[in-house]
Protein backbone atom coordinates (compact mmCIF):
# COMPACT_ATOMS: atom_id res chain seq x y z
CA UNK A 1 0.00 0.00 0.00
CA UNK A 2 2.96 2.70 0.77
CA UNK A 3 4.83 1.49 -2.51
CA UNK A 4 1.46 2.58 -4.30
CA UNK A 5 1.05 5.92 -2.17
CA UNK A 6 4.38 6.65 -3.13
CA UNK A 7 4.15 5.93 -6.72
CA UNK A 8 0.74 7.59 -6.81
CA UNK A 9 2.38 10.70 -5.49
CA UNK A 10 5.31 10.57 -7.71
CA UNK A 11 2.93 10.80 -10.60
CA UNK A 12 1.16 13.59 -9.35
CA UNK A 13 4.05 15.15 -8.85
CA UNK A 14 5.05 14.47 -12.48
CA UNK A 15 1.67 15.62 -13.48
CA UNK A 16 2.08 19.03 -11.57
CA UNK A 17 5.03 19.90 -13.05
CA UNK A 18 4.07 19.19 -16.59
CA UNK A 19 0.52 21.38 -15.83
CA UNK A 20 2.69 23.95 -14.58
CA UNK A 21 5.20 24.26 -17.66
CA UNK A 22 2.40 24.25 -20.06
CA UNK A 23 0.06 27.03 -18.42
CA UNK A 24 3.53 28.76 -17.63
CA UNK A 25 4.19 28.73 -21.47
CA UNK A 26 0.52 29.99 -22.46
CA UNK A 27 0.96 32.09 -20.15
CA UNK A 28 3.96 33.73 -21.47
CA UNK A 29 2.65 33.45 -24.94
CA UNK A 30 -0.68 35.26 -24.82
CA UNK A 31 0.41 37.50 -21.90
CA UNK A 32 0.86 40.63 -24.14
CA UNK A 33 -1.63 40.75 -26.20
CA UNK A 34 -3.87 40.13 -23.21
CA UNK A 35 -2.35 42.76 -20.96
CA UNK A 36 -2.92 45.41 -24.66
CA UNK A 37 -6.58 44.05 -24.32
CA UNK A 38 -7.07 44.93 -20.61
CA UNK A 39 -5.32 48.47 -21.30
CA UNK A 40 -7.20 49.51 -23.99
CA UNK A 41 -10.24 49.78 -20.84
CA UNK A 42 -8.63 51.99 -19.12
CA UNK A 43 -7.50 55.95 -19.06
CA UNK A 44 -10.09 59.13 -19.78
CA UNK A 45 -11.88 58.99 -23.03
CA UNK A 46 -12.35 62.48 -24.39
CA UNK A 47 -14.66 63.17 -27.83
CA UNK A 48 -12.41 65.50 -30.30
CA UNK A 49 -14.67 65.24 -33.16
CA UNK A 50 -17.92 63.92 -35.20
CA UNK A 51 -18.40 61.99 -38.72
CA UNK A 52 -21.73 63.96 -39.60
CA UNK A 53 -23.97 61.33 -40.48
CA UNK A 54 -24.95 60.60 -44.32
CA UNK A 55 -26.59 58.20 -46.49
CA UNK A 56 -23.92 55.53 -45.62
CA UNK A 57 -23.57 55.96 -42.26
CA UNK A 58 -25.15 56.93 -38.68
CA UNK A 59 -23.83 59.48 -37.00
CA UNK A 60 -19.89 58.74 -35.38
CA UNK A 61 -17.32 59.93 -32.93
CA UNK A 62 -13.75 60.83 -32.86
CA UNK A 63 -12.39 59.65 -29.47
CA UNK A 64 -8.86 60.14 -27.88
CA UNK A 65 -7.69 58.24 -25.12
CA UNK A 66 -4.86 58.38 -22.89
CA UNK A 67 -4.38 54.67 -21.42
CA UNK A 68 -2.53 53.97 -17.63
CA UNK A 69 0.22 51.67 -20.01
CA UNK A 70 1.30 54.96 -21.81
CA UNK A 71 -0.76 54.50 -24.97
CA UNK A 72 -2.46 57.27 -26.92
CA UNK A 73 -5.47 55.86 -29.21
CA UNK A 74 -7.42 57.42 -31.94
CA UNK A 75 -10.76 56.13 -31.93
CA UNK A 76 -13.59 56.15 -34.59
CA UNK A 77 -16.85 55.00 -32.60
CA UNK A 78 -20.51 55.50 -32.55
CA UNK A 79 -20.74 57.05 -29.38
CA UNK A 80 -18.13 57.96 -26.64
CA UNK A 81 -19.03 54.82 -24.39
CA UNK A 82 -19.43 51.99 -27.45
CA UNK A 83 -17.05 49.45 -26.83
CA UNK A 84 -17.49 49.01 -30.90
CA UNK A 85 -13.81 51.40 -31.36
CA UNK A 86 -12.03 51.46 -34.63
CA UNK A 87 -8.44 52.94 -35.02
CA UNK A 88 -4.97 52.96 -33.43
CA UNK A 89 -2.72 52.97 -30.70
CA UNK A 90 0.94 54.69 -30.36
CA UNK A 91 3.39 55.14 -27.03
CA UNK A 92 2.01 58.61 -25.57
CA UNK A 93 5.91 59.48 -25.90
CA UNK A 94 5.77 59.02 -29.71
CA UNK A 95 2.31 60.03 -30.71
CA UNK A 96 2.73 60.36 -34.38
CA UNK A 97 4.81 56.95 -34.43
CA UNK A 98 7.29 56.79 -37.23
CA UNK A 99 5.87 60.25 -38.79
CA UNK A 100 7.26 63.45 -38.25
CA UNK A 101 3.76 64.79 -39.02
CA UNK A 102 0.85 62.67 -39.70
CA UNK A 103 -1.51 59.90 -37.73
CA UNK A 104 -3.75 58.67 -40.05
CA UNK A 105 -6.00 55.77 -39.87
CA UNK A 106 -8.79 54.81 -42.31
CA UNK A 107 -12.20 52.86 -41.83
CA UNK A 108 -14.60 51.25 -44.06
CA UNK A 109 -17.32 48.60 -44.67
CA UNK A 110 -17.44 46.35 -47.16
CA UNK A 111 -14.80 45.53 -49.92
CA UNK A 112 -11.88 44.53 -50.50
CA UNK A 113 -12.87 45.79 -53.99
CA UNK A 114 -13.41 49.48 -54.04
CA UNK A 115 -16.51 48.82 -55.49
CA UNK A 116 -18.00 46.88 -52.49
CA UNK A 117 -16.73 49.59 -49.97
CA UNK A 118 -19.06 51.56 -48.23
CA UNK A 119 -19.20 54.93 -45.46
CA UNK A 120 -15.27 54.88 -45.71
CA UNK A 121 -13.98 57.35 -43.03
CA UNK A 122 -10.66 59.16 -42.33
CA UNK A 123 -9.59 60.84 -39.36
CA UNK A 124 -6.10 61.84 -37.78
CA UNK A 125 -3.65 64.52 -35.65
CA UNK A 126 -0.90 66.35 -37.42
CA UNK A 127 1.41 68.36 -35.89
CA UNK A 128 1.96 72.09 -36.12
CA UNK A 129 3.75 71.84 -39.67
CA UNK A 130 1.34 70.98 -41.77
CA UNK A 131 -0.75 73.16 -43.15
CA UNK A 132 -3.22 71.09 -44.63
CA UNK A 133 -4.62 67.50 -45.21
CA UNK A 134 -5.57 65.91 -48.51
CA UNK A 135 -7.67 62.74 -49.90
CA UNK A 136 -5.66 61.71 -52.77
CA UNK A 137 -8.42 59.64 -55.44
CA UNK A 138 -7.28 57.45 -57.58
CA UNK A 139 -8.36 59.41 -60.81
CA UNK A 140 -5.85 62.43 -59.56
CA UNK A 141 -8.80 64.53 -58.06
CA UNK A 142 -7.55 65.81 -54.81
CA UNK A 143 -10.32 66.27 -51.55
CA UNK A 144 -9.30 68.60 -48.54
CA UNK A 145 -10.09 67.54 -45.38
CA UNK A 146 -10.93 70.33 -42.57
CA UNK A 147 -8.93 70.81 -38.88
CA UNK A 148 -12.39 70.01 -38.04
CA UNK A 149 -11.45 68.23 -34.06
CA UNK A 150 -10.82 69.77 -31.39
CA UNK A 151 -6.80 70.65 -30.74
CA UNK A 152 -5.43 68.14 -28.48
CA UNK A 153 -1.64 67.73 -26.55
CA UNK A 154 -0.52 64.94 -25.59
CA UNK A 155 3.13 64.45 -23.71
CA UNK A 156 3.09 68.14 -23.96
CA UNK A 157 2.66 68.53 -27.44
CA UNK A 158 -0.22 70.42 -29.40
CA UNK A 159 -1.97 68.65 -32.29
CA UNK A 160 -4.62 69.17 -35.06
CA UNK A 161 -7.34 66.79 -35.30
CA UNK A 162 -9.37 65.67 -38.11
CA UNK A 163 -12.49 63.71 -38.91
CA UNK A 164 -13.48 63.03 -42.42
CA UNK A 165 -16.11 61.04 -44.10
CA UNK A 166 -16.48 59.90 -47.84
CA UNK A 167 -20.05 60.93 -48.97
CA UNK A 168 -19.42 59.41 -52.63
CA UNK A 169 -20.81 56.14 -53.16
CA UNK A 170 -19.60 55.61 -56.09
CA UNK A 171 -16.38 54.28 -55.41
CA UNK A 172 -14.28 52.07 -58.25
CA UNK A 173 -11.07 51.21 -59.00
CA UNK A 174 -10.20 54.66 -60.94
CA UNK A 175 -12.40 56.54 -58.03
CA UNK A 176 -11.23 55.27 -54.82
CA UNK A 177 -8.87 57.03 -51.98
CA UNK A 178 -5.40 56.23 -52.57
CA UNK A 179 -3.95 57.82 -49.60
CA UNK A 180 -4.14 60.80 -46.72
CA UNK A 181 -0.97 63.51 -47.47
CA UNK A 182 -0.05 66.34 -45.42
CA UNK A 183 1.75 69.40 -46.40
CA UNK A 184 3.36 71.87 -45.02
CA UNK A 185 2.17 76.06 -45.71
CA UNK A 186 4.64 75.58 -49.23
CA UNK A 187 2.62 72.85 -50.67
CA UNK A 188 5.16 70.16 -50.42
CA UNK A 189 3.87 66.84 -49.19
CA UNK A 190 5.44 66.36 -45.68
CA UNK A 191 3.84 63.45 -44.80
CA UNK A 192 1.93 60.40 -46.29
CA UNK A 193 -0.47 57.59 -45.20
CA UNK A 194 -2.04 54.88 -48.22
CA UNK A 195 -5.88 54.14 -47.46
CA UNK A 196 -5.58 51.00 -48.96
CA UNK A 197 -7.69 51.16 -51.65
CA UNK B 1 -16.73 6.28 5.45
CA UNK B 2 -13.84 6.43 2.51
CA UNK B 3 -10.78 4.39 3.42
CA UNK B 4 -7.13 6.27 2.81
CA UNK B 5 -7.19 4.69 -0.67
CA UNK B 6 -9.77 6.32 -1.48
CA UNK B 7 -9.04 9.35 0.11
CA UNK B 8 -6.15 9.53 -1.78
CA UNK B 9 -7.97 8.84 -5.13
CA UNK B 10 -10.22 11.86 -4.03
CA UNK B 11 -7.33 13.84 -3.29
CA UNK B 12 -5.79 13.06 -6.91
CA UNK B 13 -9.16 13.73 -8.55
CA UNK B 14 -9.27 16.93 -6.82
CA UNK B 15 -5.38 17.97 -7.58
CA UNK B 16 -6.16 16.68 -11.77
CA UNK B 17 -9.22 18.66 -11.82
CA UNK B 18 -7.73 21.88 -10.37
CA UNK B 19 -5.13 21.69 -12.54
CA UNK B 20 -6.62 21.48 -15.78
CA UNK B 21 -8.62 24.39 -14.57
CA UNK B 22 -5.65 26.10 -14.28
CA UNK B 23 -4.38 25.61 -17.81
CA UNK B 24 -7.70 25.64 -19.79
CA UNK B 25 -9.52 28.50 -18.34
CA UNK B 26 -6.64 31.64 -19.26
CA UNK B 27 -6.98 30.36 -22.20
CA UNK B 28 -10.48 30.25 -22.75
CA UNK B 29 -10.70 33.97 -21.52
CA UNK B 30 -7.33 35.15 -23.42
CA UNK B 31 -6.49 36.30 -26.74
CA UNK B 32 -5.97 33.99 -29.59
CA UNK B 33 -2.35 34.60 -31.45
CA UNK B 34 -3.32 33.38 -35.18
CA UNK B 35 -0.28 35.47 -37.21
CA UNK B 36 3.36 35.91 -35.71
CA UNK B 37 4.79 37.02 -33.77
CA UNK B 38 6.97 37.20 -36.96
CA UNK B 39 8.91 39.43 -39.27
CA UNK B 40 6.71 40.53 -41.88
CA UNK B 41 6.70 41.07 -45.52
CA UNK B 42 4.97 43.46 -47.81
CA UNK B 43 1.37 41.79 -48.55
CA UNK B 44 1.71 38.91 -46.07
CA UNK B 45 -1.49 38.16 -44.59
CA UNK B 46 -2.77 36.28 -41.53
CA UNK B 47 -6.69 34.42 -40.73
CA UNK B 48 -7.85 33.52 -37.42
CA UNK B 49 -10.26 30.49 -37.49
CA UNK B 50 -14.45 31.29 -38.19
CA UNK B 51 -16.03 31.96 -34.57
CA UNK B 52 -19.29 33.88 -33.65
CA UNK B 53 -17.30 34.42 -30.46
CA UNK B 54 -14.59 36.96 -31.80
CA UNK B 55 -15.13 40.51 -31.28
CA UNK B 56 -12.13 42.23 -31.08
CA UNK B 57 -9.21 42.12 -33.59
CA UNK B 58 -5.46 43.78 -33.29
CA UNK B 59 -2.31 43.71 -35.53
CA UNK B 60 0.40 44.49 -32.51
CA UNK B 61 3.98 45.79 -33.58
CA UNK B 62 7.38 46.62 -32.20
CA UNK B 63 7.18 50.03 -34.34
CA UNK B 64 5.06 51.74 -36.06
CA UNK B 65 4.12 50.03 -39.66
CA UNK B 66 1.68 50.22 -42.27
CA UNK B 67 -1.31 47.04 -41.52
CA UNK B 68 -4.96 46.71 -42.07
CA UNK B 69 -7.30 44.67 -39.97
CA UNK B 70 -10.94 43.19 -41.01
CA UNK B 71 -13.41 40.78 -39.67
CA UNK B 72 -14.43 38.45 -42.77
CA UNK B 73 -17.74 36.92 -42.30
CA UNK B 74 -18.66 33.31 -43.98
CA UNK B 75 -21.50 34.09 -45.83
CA UNK B 76 -20.74 37.06 -47.85
CA UNK B 77 -16.90 36.67 -47.19
CA UNK B 78 -17.13 40.14 -47.44
CA UNK B 79 -14.92 42.63 -45.16
CA UNK B 80 -16.53 44.70 -41.60
CA UNK B 81 -15.10 47.49 -39.89
CA UNK B 82 -12.04 47.28 -41.27
CA UNK B 83 -9.03 49.88 -40.71
CA UNK B 84 -6.01 50.40 -41.93
CA UNK B 85 -3.14 52.51 -40.36
CA UNK B 86 0.71 52.73 -39.06
CA UNK B 87 0.62 52.86 -35.71
CA UNK B 88 2.32 50.37 -32.83
CA UNK B 89 -1.41 49.09 -32.31
CA UNK B 90 -4.25 48.66 -34.99
CA UNK B 91 -7.28 47.69 -34.03
CA UNK B 92 -10.82 46.68 -35.09
CA UNK B 93 -14.07 45.74 -32.93
CA UNK B 94 -16.68 43.61 -34.71
CA UNK B 95 -19.60 43.66 -31.92
CA UNK B 96 -22.22 41.18 -33.66
CA UNK B 97 -22.81 37.50 -33.20
CA UNK B 98 -22.07 36.56 -36.62
CA UNK B 99 -19.75 34.10 -37.85
CA UNK B 100 -16.49 35.50 -38.82
CA UNK B 101 -12.84 35.42 -38.64
CA UNK B 102 -9.98 38.39 -38.13
CA UNK B 103 -7.80 39.09 -40.89
CA UNK B 104 -4.61 40.98 -40.95
CA UNK B 105 -2.42 42.64 -43.55
CA UNK B 106 1.19 43.80 -43.86
CA UNK B 107 1.81 46.95 -46.72
CA UNK B 108 5.37 46.92 -45.68
CA UNK B 109 8.39 44.91 -44.53
CA UNK B 110 11.30 44.31 -42.07
CA UNK B 111 8.70 44.95 -38.82
CA UNK B 112 7.45 42.38 -35.98
CA UNK B 113 4.29 41.82 -35.07
CA UNK B 114 1.67 39.53 -34.81
CA UNK B 115 -2.00 39.78 -34.95
CA UNK B 116 -4.41 38.40 -32.80
CA UNK B 117 -8.47 37.85 -32.02
CA UNK B 118 -10.40 37.66 -28.70
CA UNK B 119 -14.09 37.72 -26.90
Amino acid sequence: MNKRRVTLAAAATVALVAAFSVYTATAALLSGPDETVSDLTTGAVVQIGTFPATGSGEKRVMLLQQTNNGLVCLWDAPSADSPERLGGCNPITDALGNSTSLWASTQFDGGPRPEDVTDLRVMGIANADVAAVHLHMSNGVSQAIPFNGREVIIDGAHFKTFSYRLSDKGLAADNAPTAVIATDASGAAIGTQKTGL
Amino acid sequence: MCSKHCQLRRFLSILAISLVSLVIVPVALAATIYAGPQVWSTGQSGGSSFSSNWHGNDFTKASSADTTVTFIDNVTYGWHNTVRNSNTLTHTYWGTSDVKKGHCIAHVSGFSGSCYVYV
